[in-house]
């Protein structure tokens, strides 16, 4: 429906430029990066639309390590068909990205926009667990780690990269999520990255695992976290990790469903991405076929 | 404002209010192929090929396809000849009441062109996004599948 | 078996291509909202009660009034007052006459308050944002068991007429009684006694509500609207806006999905007044949220079924009581409710003392209404599911109970004669019944013998496999008429004028296939035009499964007409007599091969001798109504982890006579299933504790996409309805009966869980399977 009241559109060619009208429209202005939210609803002190999609920030460039920099204007599509992107960690994001909203809107919406709004996401888990940094730009550029950038309150910016570390040799993730349909907000997402000290069967060096729950962003659990750390990833130690998302994970007391099901459901989730993780650890990037792949609710297969 | 499109293969100069959605403005100058199901990107009714890539109309301002290339399917038949993919979801039962038809088939030309032999699943993801109440989605699958068999065949109508 | 009869056509039985699918797929403007706005026309926006319950003290316009571009703002004060019923149903309407275009009180969260009409869309809803309305809020009933109780609040508390008993809100009751099933049930060897409730639910036409109006050079209305009922619809508006039928015409073009919400007139009404009031053409298109929660809803109910048997597995009395919820307005409250029982008893025809009790109860909740399977489906739910658990406690397999106790070919129930629609109904012995056939060919394809019980385990999914049998009826006998006119062209064409509705099912198409196989000449001669009051003869329009058993024997008929006009003109051009000739290839032929074309029978009589137009109108109502039959079989997934339900596998096979198009009659029975799965999964209007649906989009209102069913798999099993046109019957509404009972009963089958309340989401299921202790 038309957004009454929006009075100037700009494309500007530039960040910097970008930049500028940010700062001079202050609350009146708002980026568009892609598909928008902004077109089904838009605030009513909105004036002025910044459309970022002439800047030059689509593209996804691999690092010799690995490393992921991620322009904020790729799109959700531009990732799925991206080699590097979709077995990274082993194939996390392709998880995700298979998953992800529709191709219609996977082909409009881009990871900046989708994290400049993010409300309940699937994105946000995975890119907790792979420790992503961001690049913002307030007349200069700074990287800030992502739980930094979603927990501050939003000062004017341009989000302009997204930034996914090299993995440590030994190192896997999986990301699950609990929907209704196949195209569905998640009840429940989860998602976790492990990182052993010297493959599979060796102490877990690094474990990050991320629950999301309807209406709020991913979190971390660092008591899940915690029992892994040292100890070989077995069955026993994902017992020991769901065990401890189940007692520490905070779940709002209201909701689409009862708490006591989604705090149930983000166990499943914290066991179902370690099982993956195991599965892929131990076959080294080896193909986890879709049976052994953790799999949300709802949904053929 | 102005803002200047290929439509269809044609060059279109529109005045938009820049508040105005991609869809408003392509149904308001007569592509009403474009349909309106959902206005929030839920439906898949109002898909077009932006630069060959479906996408939601609705969730898109008209400003920002200024300059681009947009396919609705006004422009997929020439002449009196059906497109494949029309011809191919029609004789396959793929259409009933016909108001999800034209998202359909944008997102089928999308998958299409990146994948000229999908499998069914393939389709069943590319059309996850376009929801159709009347057919349980059989004979849309059979009708994106008998198009690329019509496609790779090189019969383009 | 009945001999299969397709392949002694021409034309029915073939997959022609639909008459109207080169416009759909070419995006041609053939919906309401399609067609260039004409100069000057106004958009009309809702304003909607955010109360379950109030009464309205004060409404001041003023400020929304006084906004340029506003041209009209309608509210209770200045509106026409008759009580009338918006469902779209034959007259007289056997529903209560409760409501008013606008009241002095609102009954719903989403019920009319006042109307902005203005220059566009965008101006009439900021409008509609400026009318204050003072609301004295009142207490809402917000469940049936509320509805009941003593001292309940009265939703129709200021008059209403035809309701049973709107003081204790009571919109409807309905009972039919064979013989004394409490003492039959007290005898029983065996017996059950089963409670199923199911929730709010919706249609989503993917084309919202549409309606335009505008006046014609001569000062008529003309009302362009996606209508289901466009006679019914012409009938209503007159009635309420107290105009003479002959001003308004009805007009509906394609149609973007109906499903029973668009046999209801909601908006006509608005756009014809605003259309009258300020001479300018108007329009109005539902927003989705008010279509999911200011349209109609498919009735919730409780339904209680308790049945006897003999320990052989022979039904002795089956008792069906029903409490249905229509909410604030009773449209169809009775005819739904009664449905539940009459569509659903008869099936089972061994029990000889068999009961029905329906009530329907007001409350303050969104508006039931039509929706295919039209209360068969609750009905059907609670029937299904109690067979399957009288199976288990006979011992038997559920396959062979049903098998034992279905009716067949030449059988009858009292239930016939005993419930009808909104009245006594009609005595009827069925006269094709392949369900024998439905059962064994589904059971084999989906592998029943081996599945049933095998509870196979696949990590934390467990697998089962269901079934479910059905009827339905094919319109309602000796109430629904349907009329078709053909006249003979120049060319050998015809123009085939119908009343009866295409609701985006492929009804021009199938009525034109009887038609041109009448004929003899092919569906492309067949020039069909429908749903136009001032062009095509009467029709009820689409509902009750009624359009190709009933408006397609009208369309035979009168083809028959005309073809009996083709031979005389013909036989005098042979010198031969009419009864030698036969139709077919567009020619009128003798058995020694001499023949002429349907054009030169058509110039002859238009230009030569005996100058006249070879054209016939006739009717049909019909004295029975043949049900259709359907087993349905699915194999289920479920994660017992999470108690979500995956449908792996779904097998129907369906007995509609003959299928007169058979890829559309596929595509009626797989779009009904889709729509039962939808709902009995993941569709809930969620509605909370103050009487607000939460889901008011389809990102929060669920329906099943591609990737939420398998590929659904339909076999139309050959049969033949002597009573129907060319051997068919109905197939549209039918099979989204089989969804709910099919999955309870597969999810029973894999966890040993019964699942009596419906959605079946994944957390009910998990909190039953986490009751009886299933991990």
């Amino acid at each position: 429906m038309a957004v009454r009241g929006i009075e100037a559109y700009h494309r500007p060619p530039d960040v910097a430029t970008a930049w500028e009208l940010v700062q001079a429209g202050a609350e009146h202005v708002r980026l568009l990066a892609g598909g928008s939210d902004l077109a089904v609803a838009c605030p009513p002190e909105v004036t002025t639309l910044v459309d970022l999609q002439a800047v030059g920030l689509r593209g996804i460039a691999v690092g010799a390590d690995g490393a992921l920099t991620i322009g904020a204007m790729t799109t959700f599509t531009d990732l799925l068909h991206h080699p590097e992107v979709t077995t990274h960690a082993g194939g996390v994001l392709a998880d995700l990205l298979g998953q992800f909203g529709s191709m219609l809107h996977r082909n409009s919406a881009t990871i900046g926009g989708h994290l400049a709004r993010a409300r309940m996401s699937d994105v946000v888990p995975v890119l907790l667990a792979l420790d992503a940094a961001v690049t913002v730009h307030t007349g200069s550029a700074q990287t800030i780690p992502l739980a930094d950038y979603l927990d501050r309150s939003r000062e004017p910016h341009v989000l302009t990269e997204v930034r996914l570390p090299a993995l440590p040799s030994g190192a896997a993730a999986a990301f699950v999520r609990f929907t209704r349909a196949a195209f569905d907000h998640s009840l429940v997402n989860g998602c976790a990255f492990v990182a052993t000290d010297d493959g599979p069967g060796s102490p877990v060096g690094t474990a990050r695992i991320v629950v999301g729950e309807a209406g709020a962003l991913g979190r971390r659990v660092p008591a899940a976290e915690d029992v892994l750390h040292g100890r070989s990833l077995d069955a026993d130690a994902i017992d020991a990790a769901v065990a401890a998302t189940r007692d520490s994970v905070t779940v709002r007391e209201r909701g689409a469903a009862g708490s006591d099901y989604r705090r149930h459901l983000a166990g499943v989730a914290v066991s179902r991405c370690l099982a993956t993780v195991l599965a892929r650890l131990a076959g080294a990037g080896a193909e986890v076929g879709d049976d052994a792949r953790a799999d949300g609710t709802g949904g053929a297969a | 404002m102005r803002i200047e499109v290929e439509l269809n293969g044609g060059p279109l100069a529109i005045e938009a209010d820049p508040g105005e959605t991609l869809l408003e403005v392509l149904r308001r100058t007569g592509s009403v192929s474009v349909k309106d199901g959902c206005s929030r990107g839920d439906c898949g009714s109002c898909a077009v090929l932006l630069d060959g890539q479906a996408v939601t109309a609705c969730m898109l301002f008209a400003v920002q396809a200024d300059g681009h290339r947009i396919t609705t399917t006004e422009g997929l038949a020439d002449g009196e000849g059906l497109h494949p993919v029309q011809r191919a979801l029609l004789d396959a039962g793929g259409v009933q009441c016909g108001f999800c038809t034209p998202g359909v088939m944008m997102a089928a030309l999308d998958l299409l062109d990146r994948d000229p032999d999908p499998s069914e699943h393939d389709i069943r993801v590319a059309l996850a996004g376009n929801l159709c109440r009347c057919t349980g989605y059989v004979k849309i699958v059979d009708g994106v599948r008998d198009a690329a068999a019509l496609l790779r065949e090189g019969d383009d109508g | 078996m009945a001999e299969s009869m397709t392949g002694k056509f021409e034309v029915v039985g073939h997959n022609e291509r639909r008459v109207d699918g080169t416009a759909l797929v070419t995006g041609k403007p053939v919906f309401v909202d399609d067609a260039p706005p004409p100069p000057r026309m106004l958009h009309l926006a809702l304003l909607t009660s955010p109360h379950a319950h109030a009464r309205i003290r004060a409404i001041d316009t003023s400020r929304a009034e006084a906004l340029d571009g506003v041209a009209l703002v309608l509210t209770h004060e200045n509106t026409p007052t008759t009580r009338y019923t918006t469902a779209g149903q034959g007259y007289p309407e056997p529903s209560p006459h409760d409501a008013r275009m606008f009241d002095t009180k609102v009954r719903f969260v989403g019920d009319r308050v006042a109307a902005v009409a203005a220059d566009s869309v965008a101006l009439a809803r900021e409008a509609a944002t400026l009318i204050e309305v003072d609301y004295e809020v009142l207490e809402p009933v917000l469940s049936i068991d509320a509805a009941l109780g003593d001292g309940a609040p009265v939703v129709h508390d200021q008059g209403c007429d035809d309701a049973w008993d709107a003081e204790h809100n009571i919109a409807a009751y309905s009972e039919a009684v064979a013989g004394d099933v409490e003492t039959a049930l007290a005898a029983a060897e065996v017996t059950v006694d089963v409670t199923v409730e199911t929730h709010y639910g919706q249609h989503v036409p993917i084309e919202p509500h549409a309606a335009r109006a505008e006046l014609d050079p001569h000062g008529r209305l003309v009302i362009t609207s996606s209508t289901q009922v466009p006679f019914h619809a012409r009938r209503i508006v007159a009635s309420v806006l107290d105009l003479p039928v002959h001003r308004i015409r009805v007009i509906k073009p394609r149609l973007g999905g109906g499903f029973g919400v668009k046999q209801e007139v909601l908006i006509e009404d608005l756009v014809a007044l605003t259309t009258l009031r300020t001479g300018r053409p108007s329009s109005l298109v539902y927003t989705r949220e008010q279509e999911l929660v200011s349209a109609r809803t498919r009735h919730p109910m409780r339904v209680r079924v308790r049945l006897g048997a003999d320990r052989d597995g022979t039904l002795t009395a089956i008792d069906l009581d029903v409490l249905s919820n229509t909410g604030a307005y009773g449209t169809h409250s009775l005819t739904v409710m009664s449905n539940a029982g009459s569509k659903t008893l008869p099936l089972y025809n061994t029990a000889p003392d068999v009961r029905f009790v329906g009530r329907a109860l007001y409350t303050n909740l969104p508006v039931g209404g039509a929706y295919r399977g039209y209360g068969a489906t609750q009905g059907q739910f609670g029937m299904e599911v109690a067979i399957d658990q009288l199976a288990e406690r006979l011992g038997m397999d559920a396959l062979e109970l049903r098998t034992r106790n279905h009716i067949r070919t030449g059988g009858t129930s009292p239930i016939f004669k005993e419930l009808g629609e909104g009245r006594e109904g009609v005595e009827q012995v069925i006269t094709s019944c392949e369900l024998p056939r439905c059962i064994e060919v589904g059971a084999e394809r989906i592998g029943w013998a081996e599945k049933r019980g095998a509870r196979r385990r696949d990590g934390s999914w467990v697998h089962g496999i269901g079934m479910s049998i059905h009827m339905q009826g094919s319109g309602i006998p000796m109430i629904d008429m349907g009329a078709a006119s053909i006249k003979l062209n120049d060319d050998g064409s015809v123009n085939l004028a119908i009343g009866a509705t295409d609701l985006g099912t492929g009804s021009d198409t199938v009525l034109g296939q009887i038609a041109a196989e009448v004929l003899g000449i092919p569906l492309e001669k067949v020039l069909v035009i429908s749903s136009d009051t001032d062009l095509t003869p009467f029709d009820v329009g689409a509902y009750a499964s009624s359009t190709t058993y009933v408006s397609g024997t009208a369309v035979q008929r009168a083809a028959e007409d005309v073809a009996g006009q083709i031979r005389a003109v013909a036989a005098a051009i042979l010198r031969v007599d009419p009864s030698e000739l036969t139709l077919g290839h567009e020619r009128a032929a003798t058995e020694d091969g001499r023949s002429v074309s349907l054009a030169e029978v058509a110039l002859r009589s238009l230009y030569g001798v005996d100058q006249h137009q070879i054209a016939a109108t006739a009717s049909a109502v019909l004295d029975t109504s043949p049900p259709p039959f359907l087993a349905s079989f699915a194999e289920v997934a479920v994660d017992v982890e999470t108690g979500a339900i995956r449908i792996v596998d779904w097998v129907t096979a369906a007995d509609c006579g003959t299928a007169i198009h058979p890829r559309l009659a596929e595509g009626q029975v797989e779009g009904a299933l889709a729509n039962g799965i939808g709902y009995a999964l993941t569709e809930d209007l969620a509605i909370d504790a103050t009487g607000r649906a939460r889901a008011t989009d389809l990102g929060r209102y669920k329906i099943a996409g591609t990737l939420d069913l398998p590929r659904l798999q339909t076999i139309l099993v050959d049969s033949y309805e002597p009573t129907g046109p060319m051997g068919a019957k109905s197939i549209a509404e039918i099979g989204i009966n089989a969804p709910m009972p099919c999955i309870a009963n597969a999810v029973y089958d894999a966890t040993g869980v019964l699942l009596t309340e419906t959605p079946f989401t994944a957390e009910r299921v998990w909190r039953a399977l986490q009751a009886a202790g299933v991990r």
